[in-house]
């Protein structure tokens, strides 16, 4: 069981299916009668609200910006957060927060804004995660990050306890990784017990005698990760090429539970449980 | 979860839960009695805590017309029964009372017992409301003694119901040993003053609340202002610390933390931890 936890998906590039995971998992294991959370921190590619095919009236841009700001110095989270939990026909809760897709909402989070105004911004996010955990009372909080290091992807990584790096088996994405926990991820679990992991993603089928994508390869992938990168992979999805371009891939996980990526999805969550 | 005011301000002042208690609350006439219970009533019917009002003072449509100007509209509540009435004020004026729980005769303490006796029927976890002492003492025409064992029952069966309830007293009206008798009966103490403060605009009304004392409760002592506004009672803390990280306030003890040989106050070590985080990766600018 994953207890009141912060856990921040996070990748060094786009399109390791970092979105598509995240989501499974969080329906998963509110599917499983937890209190999960999940909010769209890709504050520069949104995707979330695309996914679960939403268009709410309040983001989580206007809670940066202070809009949900109330006099006691809480803030009106119930505008923000969307239970799906219901029409998602799932035994526990599952709580969104979106971002907003807008063009000027994008620009304004990445341009237009001081070092002041971005700083209050992270300390409402904070105050925010507080506020939600006593008014939830939620197992866990997922964090869907931007790819790279840019400052809202730190930010929100900087708020988690459990960090997990979603990656494919490509030299350019283990590279990348590699050089960007050398530059920020020391320092995000130098404090507290935060940690960090690394899930690989979108994994090539590879036959060998006992059929496709064996524990065997994986164990070699880890042990030669663990070396570069520095700490152990929880877990590896195969690539299933129907996921990969359905023309609306949505929460296999929980509608598709006899599917192999579900499957996988499903060991993988036992994996990150134990973890915790 | 979060923990919400069973009373105006008792987060602030109540470390924890807050036990089902019966409370006495002394203050003297006008700095807010009657709409600091008022709230603690509306608070309850909120959360599912069915509420009981009785008034020697006020007829029951003034007590929710007076309610609902501060935002606590108790009209489905009393439909569905979930707030009721002991109403000993229309008796006074001779008129007969609107509520099913009217009291003929105050006067009688008897009848007065057994009007909140009946009104608590089938309620369990209710919270009540006896506004006041003061008003009952001026028409009941019995000693002390009868009076003291009348509250020591209410404040009983309260117990027994797990439930809550608050006692109105003006301190003014009553002798120093009725006081001290009063303190005894109930699990606990909230005394309010007024002290008035000179500033360049003039003299300035300053109400203060404490929490004097409470049965089986960790509370703060100190006197807390507190406000009377539109949405009725505010209770602010006496100093205002705020967490670096997250700016909310700190309503017990601080995390603190020396960073870069400077101090910092945190509301919890995640604050800290996620402060320590940042500014090592943005430096001095983090703040």
């Amino acid at each position: 069981m994953i207890s009141a936890k912060t856990l921040a998906f996070h990748s060094y590039k786009g399109g390791t299916g970092k979105t598509t995971l995240i989501s499974n998992l969080a329906a998963l294991h509110a599917n499983q009668g937890k209190r999960v959370c999940l909010l769209d921190f890709d504050l520069y590619a949104p995707s979330l609200g695309m996914y679960f095919r939403k268009k709410p009236a309040t983001f989580l841009n206007n809670l940066l910006r202070g809009d949900l700001d109330q006099p006691d110095g809480e803030f009106d989270i119930a505008s923000v957060i969307n239970d799906v939990s219901s029409e998602l026909g799932l035994k526990g809760k599952l709580l969104i927060g979106f971002a907003s897709p807008n063009r000027e909402d994008i620009s304004e989070i990445e341009f237009q804004h001081d070092q002041k105004w971005q700083l209050k911004a992270i300390k409402r996010f904070q105050s925010f995660k507080n506020q939600l955990f006593e008014e939830y009372d939620l197992d866990c909080l997922l964090l869907d990050t931007s790819p790279g290091i840019r400052y809202w992807s730190i930010n929100s990584l900087a708020m988690a306890n459990m960090l997990f790096l979603i990656m494919k088996t490509s030299d350019m994405d283990i590279e990348g990784t590699k050089k960007m926990v050398n530059d920020i991820y020391d320092v995000l679990t130098k404090y507290g017990k935060s940690k960090y992991y690394i899930i690989l993603n979108k994994v090539p089928e590879i036959e060998n005698a006992h059929g496709l994508w064996s524990d065997a390869i994986e164990l070699a992938w880890s042990e030669e990760l663990k070396k570069d990168i520095g700490t152990q992979v929880v877990g590896s999805v195969p690539c299933f090429c129907d996921i990969q371009f359905s023309k609306h891939e949505f929460l296999y996980a929980v509608k598709n539970p006899e599917h192999p990526f579900s499957k996988k999805v499903v060991e993988l969550a036992q994996r990150m449980e134990m973890l915790c | 979860m979060k923990q919400v005011d069973v009373f105006p301000g008792s987060t602030r002042l109540v470390e924890g839960q807050m036990p089902p208690s019966s409370l006495l609350l002394i203050g003297p006439s006008g700095i807010g009695k009657t709409i600091f219970s008022k709230q603690f009533l509306y608070n309850g019917l909120v959360h599912g805590e069915p509420g009981i009002y009785l008034s020697t003072d006020e007829s029951p449509e003034r007590i929710e017309r007076s309610m609902k100007s501060f935002g606590f509209d108790v009209e489905n509540y009393k439909k569905t029964e979930a707030f009721r009435f002991v109403d000993c004020y229309s008796w006074k004026i001779g008129n007969k009372s609107s509520s099913k729980y009217g009291v003929n005769n105050p006067a009688d303490l008897a009848t007065v017992s057994a009007a909140i006796e009946n009104a608590r029927q089938g309620l369990e976890r209710s919270r009540l409301v006896l506004d006041s002492i003061t008003g009952l003492m001026t028409i009941c025409s019995h000693n002390l003694t009868y009076f003291s064992k009348f509250l020591q029952i209410i404040a009983a069966k309260t117990r027994a119901t797990n439930s809550s309830a608050i006692f109105l007293v003006s301190p003014e009206a009553h002798d120093q040993v009725f006081m001290s008798y009063l303190r005894e009966i109930f699990d606990g103490t909230l005394e309010m003053k007024m002290e008035t403060e000179k500033n360049e605009s003039g003299e300035e009304i300053k109400r203060l609340l404490r929490l004097f004392s409470l049965k089986g409760g960790k509370h703060k002592t100190h006197w807390t202002p507190f406000e009377i506004t539109n949405n009725g009672i505010l209770v602010r803390s006496e100093k205002e610390l705020r967490c670096v990280m997250c700016s909310r306030l700190i309503e017990w003890e601080p995390h603190k933390e020396i960073i870069e040989g400077k101090e910092y106050n945190f509301d919890s070590t995640e604050c800290a931890n996620n402060y320590k985080k940042l500014k090592s990766l943005y430096g001095e600018s983090f703040e």
